[in-house]
This record gives C-alpha cells, sequence and structure tokens, in this order.
C-alpha cells in the first residue's frame, strides 16, 4: 500500500526556504506545526533511567505466554 | 513482525544486568527504535516529565506483556500508540476527578485573524519546549492528539485516523482548524 506523504509541495518549498533562512539569520523557523513538533521531538531526550527500570521490571516477569503455532508444536 | 512476536522474548534477557539483557533482546531493540516517540506523546500529552518517563515505563512494560496478543495487523509503533494514547487518557481522567480544569475557550482562536500561512518562528532554542507545551495545553484534548500523532512522518492519515477512531478524511478536515489553533496559541507564548 502506497503511503500518503502529509506535506504537499508547497509545504516542501516553504521547508526549504525556512530551513535557508534559519542558516543565515540564526533564528529558528518552521514552515509548519508539524515541523516545529517533529523538531522538538527530535531535540527531547529520553531519561535513560526509563530503560534501566524496565530492564528491571521485565526482568521480574515471566516469558510472555507463546503464540498459538507455538503452543501446537511445544506444548504448554 | 510475525517473528518478533513468536518468539519467546524474555528468555533471551540476561538476568544478571537487567539494563544490558534489555539492550541485547527484540524487545530492547523495538524499545530503542520506538521509545523516543512514546515519551514524546507522553510528555506532551502530561505535560510532566516525571509522570511521562512513569508513563514510558508503564507502556513497553505494558506492551511486553501483551506481545503475544500483537497480530502484526498494524505496525508496532502504531500499536505502541494505541497503548500509550489509552494510558494517558486514563491518567488524564484520573487526574480530572480530583481536579477541576477548564479548557482554552475555542473562541479565542476561532475570532483572531489566522496566521497559518507565515512560518512560525523562534529566536531561544531552549524556549521552544517550553512554548510548544503551554501552547499544546491550551488547545482541546482532540487537537493536541491530532497534531502530535500527525507530525510523526511514520504515521499516515490514515493510521492517523484508526488512532482516534475517525477517517482519514476527518483527520484532514480537523487538523486545518488543530493547525490554525496551534499558530495562534503559539504567537500568544511569546
Amino acid at each position: 500500500m502506497k503511503r500518503e506523504t502529509k506535506l504537499t509541495q508547497q509545504e516542501q518549498e516553504q521547508l526549504a526556504a525556512a530551513q535557508q533562512q534559519t542558516k543565515t539569520s540564526g533564528a529558528q523557523e518552521f514552515a509548519s506545526v508539524e515541523e516545529m513538533l517533529r523538531h522538538d521531538a527530535l531535540h527531547t531526550s529520553v531519561p535513560p533511567t526509563i530503560a534501566h527500570r524496565l530492564a528491571e521490571s521485565v526482568s521480574q516477569l515471566p516469558p510472555p505466554p507463546a503464540r498459538g503455532w507455538w503452543r501446537r508444536f511445544f506444548g504448554g | 513482525m510475525n517473528s518478533i512476536v513468536s518468539e519467546p522474548l524474555a528468555e533471551r534477557n540476561c538476568p544478571d544486568e537487567p539494563q544490558a539483557g534489555l539492550k541485547s533482546s527484540v524487545f530492547g531493540e523495538l524499545y530503542t527504535e520506538h521509545s523516543r516517540a512514546i515519551y514524546y506523546l507522553c510528555l506532551r500529552m502530561l505535560s510532566d516529565p516525571d509522570k511521562a518517563q512513569d508513563a514510558t515505563h508503564d507502556v513497553f512494560l505494558k506492551a511486553f506483556r501483551k506481545m503475544n496478543q500483537f497480530r502484526g495487523e498494524s505496525s508496532f509503533r502504531t500499536w505502541l500508540y494505541r497503548i500509550a494514547i489509552n494510558h494517558c487518557h486514563n491518567l488524564q481522567a484520573a487526574w480530572h476527578e480530583r481536579h477541576m480544569q477548564t479548557n482554552a475557550d475555542e473562541a479565542i482562536w476561532e475570532t483572531t485573524p489566522a496566521q497559518t500561512d507565515s512560518p512560525l518562528r523562534v529566536l531561544e532554542t531552549k524556549e521552544l519546549g517550553e512554548r510548544i507545551q503551554k501552547t499544546l495545553d491550551g488547545l482541546t484534548p482532540e487537537y493536541r492528539l491530532l497534531l502530535l500523532l500527525v507530525s510523526d512522518k511514520e504515521l499516515s492519515y490514515e493510521q492517523v485516523g484508526a488512532l482516534t477512531e475517525q477517517s482519514a478524511d476527518a483527520v484532514r478536515g480537523k487538523l486545518h482548524r488543530a493547525r490554525k489553533a496551534f499558530s495562534v496559541l503559539f504567537q500568544k507564548t511569546a
């Protein structure tokens, strides 16, 4: 299934122009709300403590139940 | 994706060092690939870094527990988003039971001249996150969620529609108003 691009030709041109202006002026400009949010997400760090807590939580859990085909072949 | 869910994931974790075990597992690879998107959604929906940390942990733990229920009918990221959205909604509902909160008056952006065609400009990078959060907090929950999901390039309008229980056309229609509302409120945060 072909996925629809969410940026129109005009938006792409605006984005390119904004990025070029950013390079020259030092200000940050975003051609669209989505572009600003993408930039914000890219510069938002995921706290490393989440991975550590998650690893601890997962290590205390039993293995997840197998899918149907797995059960049929190996029992359980 | 079937090969991911059919493997006994937890058995691949190293029990001696939990974090190292997570990194070396298939589940750890999925965490690495999708944690930023899920954390960012939780952060901007909940407006609180500590709550977002807890929520991201809980979302991935729930995904790990329910991994056998993932049938590959949607992308793994879409499946994670669905868990995250439900989780955040539950947290917000619990919070709203204890606190009264009024959303920003929608009339504000309905009557303000639209500036959606002009680029959004910020001078200070460090202020950007705060201004975005303040702006998103002023939007209706539906507009906020739509903008956050559509900003993820990996999601199509159809997938955003499925996550928000509406058609892709409805998403497109509401996005115009959501962008306008965001732009108007964002200018006010300067």
